[in-house]
């Protein structure tokens, strides 16, 4: 039996070719994932001690920095060689343009005694004195700084002064290197520039011959409450330990993606046993007619989809290595801020060759035990014209069934407040789909076939009534197409409708023409005050905010505070000014306030200038109910607060002063805060939406692969049919229908296809889209479901491209054979 | 490109074939199939195309009806030299001129009785004329079935459907290969009395091949064909003289099938 099911899978090795790529790339998908993150792994492995080679232990700061002075008493303990601060921070560096270099930059001290300086230095040396300053390589290359040029460097604190550039270190890879600069100070320059007041921590290095575990203890002793002292061990095991877990959740992420595309895979394989099985129906009937069980002739099937699911795998795990040794090179080649070469290991192997025979395995098992239930005698009868099998009515009863709970459930979940509902009634209403398929997929053929028919008559005839003959086959061809399309269409949708929403909100509350942002970071503290003080500036506002004791402080603008307000419900919104502040209706209600109630904040005595309301969330993280909002003028703010920064200031142009001349203002302040950003209103939308976009972008490229394999399964079914058809497909030739009109015939069969498929899709991932919508508007936030219909019509218009080239080579292989030959097949 | 729908021609010489050479393989596995036939069919008759297995019968329908291409010699149909046209000409010229039977009768099982009949005007995008339609419908009997897909049908009804499906177009010739091979006796002549009839009421040409005597016994005029070339033809036959006919072409195994 064994060698004979050998034989029979050598036979149908051209079947069986376009399943096994879907295998193939479903495979290469999880191999190429292990390995990549195999390999950063191995590289975080390797980098986390990069800058503790000599750090012996380490003080690390609690929940207050460690300040100067307990670096010298740390250096004073008996055994102690050396001792320094550390500290990293932000801050930002202007280029040789005259504008801050892009992107994140890292600020850090760096050691001036030798015997803890763990740089590695591509020229130049590391600072010594206030007043250095070293850049990362890329940074000093790409501005083209010259060594011992000043180069103006800025923080938190104060306007850019200028250092002078000493060297240049290699931070590739490294934590320290985020995609902007890395900026290395001495001590004092680097608690100067960044305003903190105090180290992060403390690294101590021992002297020879004396025992670490004692140092560690005296050191201990000498350290601030709060503050922990960590053995080299420690050190290296918690920075291993912290990019492991982002490897992790990084991986996580690319295998739940790798994994719906190997569901679909399955579903491509599954979908190819009923078919050939249905088609060999003449074979097993013949075997079981010369005495094979039942259980054999299933087995014989099970063994094939084993030997097939072990050498797609096999092929699989080559063709992840190929990904995975690309996706390095583009990574390398981008200079992005991961590194790590690719990890095969032989785990990685074992693993992926075992996932994809088990899921070939697992796919196969029901078309072979529904393909093996053929009664002996069939081998007898003329099976020429086959009767399809129609699905069960349980089937289409459960079908419709769960399909209405998953709907149910996706309308409910905003109401009940669960975002799971939301998850459960997409996979419900996905499953309905898959049961109810064969019902609804040939409805829809038929309804989207009839255009094509008016527009293409006999040949868009012949292709319907192809797709439809058998509608358990064109159903599973087009749910494998739903689940690719379907989370596409859902994040397409989401990422929409929370553009949309973001941008509504920046309408809603920036009424000014100009942001000034922080990079990564708050304001620095002068910026605003200057800002003020130039002329041609009307309104500067920076959006501070405090909480204190449940209560969210925050800095209101007279001139732009009505924006954020949607009603007052006493008093006058514009009598806010210094002592006078509005409070928010809730908070008002639980406290009793009303208009000309006196209050303490802060220990400051306020009044209650009117109660107003606003439609807006309560800040995320904080353990503020909604509604427990005072606003005051930014005077009042500063006299109980004077050290809180907001990473973000409106400015309005003063009367009469044209937007050029304003800007220029503006751009003179800022160009000396290399941490700080000049935006329009546009180009702050862009910038918060473009996160979105970005996100849409990686996760849409993830997908795609289930899409492909599932419109691999498009042709793989055509290409199946066609076989089944050869007989027919000559009899068309032979009374009339051209090569071009048989292509056609095929390419309407496969478009219906991906038709049906991808606006099913669509509205699952619509409908899921609708209900994350709806929750997240009922916890607040002004979200709205917007159809990005541009989009949607893109994914269509993919669909539909990829169904055609799909149809090509059924075609081909539809018109291979000559008519009179062809004629004759059985 | 669309011929207009013809009136069946009458009258004449309906396809000649000249020359007609078809070779398989080449070197030493070269088979000849036909060996330089000569022959004409006339307008409005119906003529079998008998031989013994391997004479070329088959071979020679292919090659009449544009299914097959021949080595050398040519065929003409009506006015059009089949030689000359390439592919798509050459299927338009099947779809518009020709109608097919079959022995395996070949329907579409997706698609009625009713459906497939009309296919190869469906195909040109044209309607049948209803009256048209309805006439031949009724001739083959199959009024009351047209909304059966071909699964439903018995193999006498498929046959049937196959030869109104070849009427429908009215075309210049039907070739029909062993029609009767699948169907009963009794199916047999009701399918081989609708070609007759086709001839004698609609003037339509039939060409047909078969290797059963009583089936040639229809046709007004029988061809034999050994070894790829025409060595013998009959006149007003009968399945007596065709027997004779047979038993002398080939001595050993007369009449055996293709």
């Amino acid at each position: 039996m064994i060698r004979m099911t050998l034989r029979s899978l050598r036979a149908d090795a051209v079947r069986l070719l376009l399943p096994s790529l879907a295998i193939v790339l479903g495979v290469a998908f999880v191999a190429g994932t292990l390995m990549v993150t195999d390999g950063m792994r191995a590289g975080a492995y390797d980098r986390a001690g990069t800058f503790d080679r000599h750090t012996d232990l380490a003080v690390y700061a609690g929940t207050d920095p460690l300040p100067p002075a307990l670096v010298d008493r740390v250096r004073a303990v008996d055994g102690v060689a050396a001792a320094e601060g550390e500290l990293i921070g932000s801050g930002g560096v202007v280029g040789a343009d005259g504008r801050p270099v892009l992107g994140y930059g890292v600020l850090a001290s760096i050691p001036t005694d030798p015997a803890l300086r763990s740089y590695d230095l591509t020229a130049g040396r590391l600072p010594d004195r206030p007043g250095e300053v070293v850049l990362d390589a890329s940074t000093v290359r790409e501005e083209g700084f010259a060594l011992g040029s000043p180069v103006r460097v800025g923080g938190a604190t104060e306007a850019a002064r200028a250092y002078t550039l000493v060297g240049a270190v290699d931070v590739a890879g490294t934590p320290r290197d985020v995609g902007g600069p890395f900026i290395g100070l001495v001590g004092a320059d680097a608690l100067a520039v960044t305003g903190e007041r105090g180290y992060g921590r403390i690294m101590v290095a021992v002297a020879p011959g004396t025992s670490r575990e004692a140092v560690a203890e005296r050191v201990a002793g000498v350290a601030a409450t709060g503050a922990t002292v960590k053995s080299r061990q420690q050190i290296l095991d918690d920075a291993v330990d912290d990019a492991v877990r982002d490897l992790e959740q990084f991986g996580m992420v690319l295998l739940t993606f790798a994994g719906v595309a190997v569901v679909v895979a399955g579903f491509v394989i599954a979908n190819t046993f009923a078919i050939v099985l249905a088609q060999r129906t003449r074979r097993t009937a013949l075997l079981r007619l010369v005495g094979a069980t039942r259980g054999q002739v299933f087995r014989a099937a099970l063994l094939e989809a084993a030997v097939l699911g072990l050498a797609a795998s096999a092929l699989g795990v080559l063709a992840g290595a190929g990904l995975a040794a690309g996706l390095a090179a583009g990574v390398a080649a981008l200079d992005l801020p991961v590194s790590g070469g690719v990890t095969l290991t032989g785990s990685t192997v074992l693993r992926c060759v075992a996932l994809g025979t088990a899921i070939t395995v697992a796919a196969a098992c029901v078309p072979a035990w529904q393909g093996t239930r053929v009664a002996p005698v069939a081998a007898l009868t003329d099976a020429a014209v086959q009767v399809t099998r129609r699905a069960g009515r349980v089937r289409l009863a459960l079908g419709a069934l769960v399909f209405a709970a998953g709907v149910a459930a996706l309308a409910v979940a905003a109401s009940v407040g669960q975002i799971a509902l939301v998850a459960l009634g997409g996979v419900l209403t996905f499953f309905g789909i898959v049961l109810y398929g064969p019902v609804l997929v040939p409805a829809l053929v038929r309804l989207f076939g009839a255009p094509a028919r008016l527009l293409f008559g006999a040949t868009a005839g012949l292709a319907v009534a192809n797709a439809v003959r058998n509608p358990r086959r064109v159903s599973a061809t087009a749910t494998a197409l739903v689940i690719g399309i379907g989370l596409v269409s859902a994040f397409v949708v989401g990422a929409g409708s929370v553009k949309v929403g973001i941008e509504r909100a920046v309408d809603a509350q920036i009424g000014v023409d100009y942001l000034v942002t922080g990079v990564g970071g708050d304001l620095p503290a002068p910026l605003a005050g200057e800002l003020a003080a130039r002329p041609e500036l009307g309104v500067v506002h920076e959006q501070r905010s405090r909480v204190v004791d449940g209560v969210q402080i925050r800095v209101a603008h007279p001139a732009l505070v009505a924006r954020t307000l949607t009603g007052t419900v006493a008093g006058d919104g514009g009598d806010l000014g210094p002592g006078a502040v509005l409070v928010h209706r809730q908070l008002a209600e639980a406290r009793g306030w009303t208009v000309g109630s006196p209050l303490t904040l802060a220990g400051r005595s306020f009044r209650v200038a009117a109660v107003v309301t606003a439609d807006e969330a309560a800040p995320a993280g904080t353990p503020v109910a909604r509604g427990h909002v005072v606003d005051m003028v930014d005077a009042d703010f500063t006299r109980l607060f004077p050290a809180q920064r907001g990473f973000l200031a409106e400015v309005d142009p003063a009367d009469g002063i044209p937007a050029e001349q304003a800007r220029a203002a503006i751009e003179a302040v800022v160009g000396r805060y290399p941490t700080v950003n000049l935006m329009d209103q546009g180009a702050y939308k862009k910038m918060l939406t473009g996160t979105v976009d970005m996100l849409l972008a990686f996760v849409t490229a993830l997908l795609g692969l289930a899409v492909v394999i599932a419109l691999v399964g498009v042709a793989n079914t055509l290409s199946l049919s066609v076989v089944e058809r050869t007989r027919e497909n000559a009899v068309l030739r032979a009374v009339g229908l051209t090569r071009g009109r048989m292509r056609a015939v095929l390419a309407v069969e496969a478009v219906l296809m991906a038709l049906v498929g991808a606006v099913l899709g669509m509205a699952l991932g619509t409908g899921v889209s609708a209900g994350a919508m709806a929750f997240l508007a009922k916890i607040g936030g002004d979200f709205t479901l917007v159809l990005p219909w541009g989009r949607l019509a893109l994914i269509l218009a993919v669909a539909v491209l990829a169904a055609l080239l799909a149809s090509v080579l059924p075609a081909r292989r539809a018109l291979g054979r000559p008519v009179v030959e062809a004629l004759g097949a059985e | 490109m669309s011929l207009a729908p013809p009136a069946p021609a009458r009258t004449g010489v309906a396809v000649t074939a000249r020359g007609l050479r078809r070779e398989y393989g080449r070197g030493a596995a070269r088979v000849v199939a036909l060996d330089g036939v000569d022959v004409d069919f006339a307008a409005g008759r119906f003529t079998a195309i008998m031989g013994p297995s391997g004479s070329g019968k088959s071979t020679l329908m292919h090659c009449l009806a544009g299914l097959d291409t021949p080595t050398a010699g040519t065929v003409r149909l009506g006015d059009t030299e089949t030689a000359r046209l390439d592919d798509r000409r050459l299927t338009l010229l099947r779809r518009d001129r020709i109608g097919f039977v079959f022995q395996k009768f070949n329907l579409l099982p997706a698609l009625t009785a009713e459906e497939n009949i009309v296919l190869p005007l469906a195909i040109a995008g044209r309607r049948a004329d209803p009256a048209w339609l309805r006439q031949v419908v009724t001739a083959v009997g199959l009024t009351d079935r047209l909304g059966h897909r071909p699964a439903e049908l018995s193999g006498g009804q498929q046959q049937r459907v196959a030869v109104a499906r070849a009427l429908v177009t009215r075309p210049w010739v039907v070739f029909a290969d062993e029609p009767t091979g699948n169907l009963d006796s009794r199916s047999g002549a009701e399918v081989l009395g609708l070609l007759r009839e086709a001839v004698d009421t609609l003037g339509q040409t039939v060409v047909m091949v078969t290797h059963d005597p009583v089936a040639a016994g229809y046709a007004d005029r029988v061809v034999f064909l050994a070894d790829g070339r025409l060595v013998r033809e009959l006149a007003a036959p009968t399945a007596e003289r065709i027997l004779d006919a047979l038993a002398g072409l080939d001595p050993v195994a007369p009449a055996r099938g293709r």
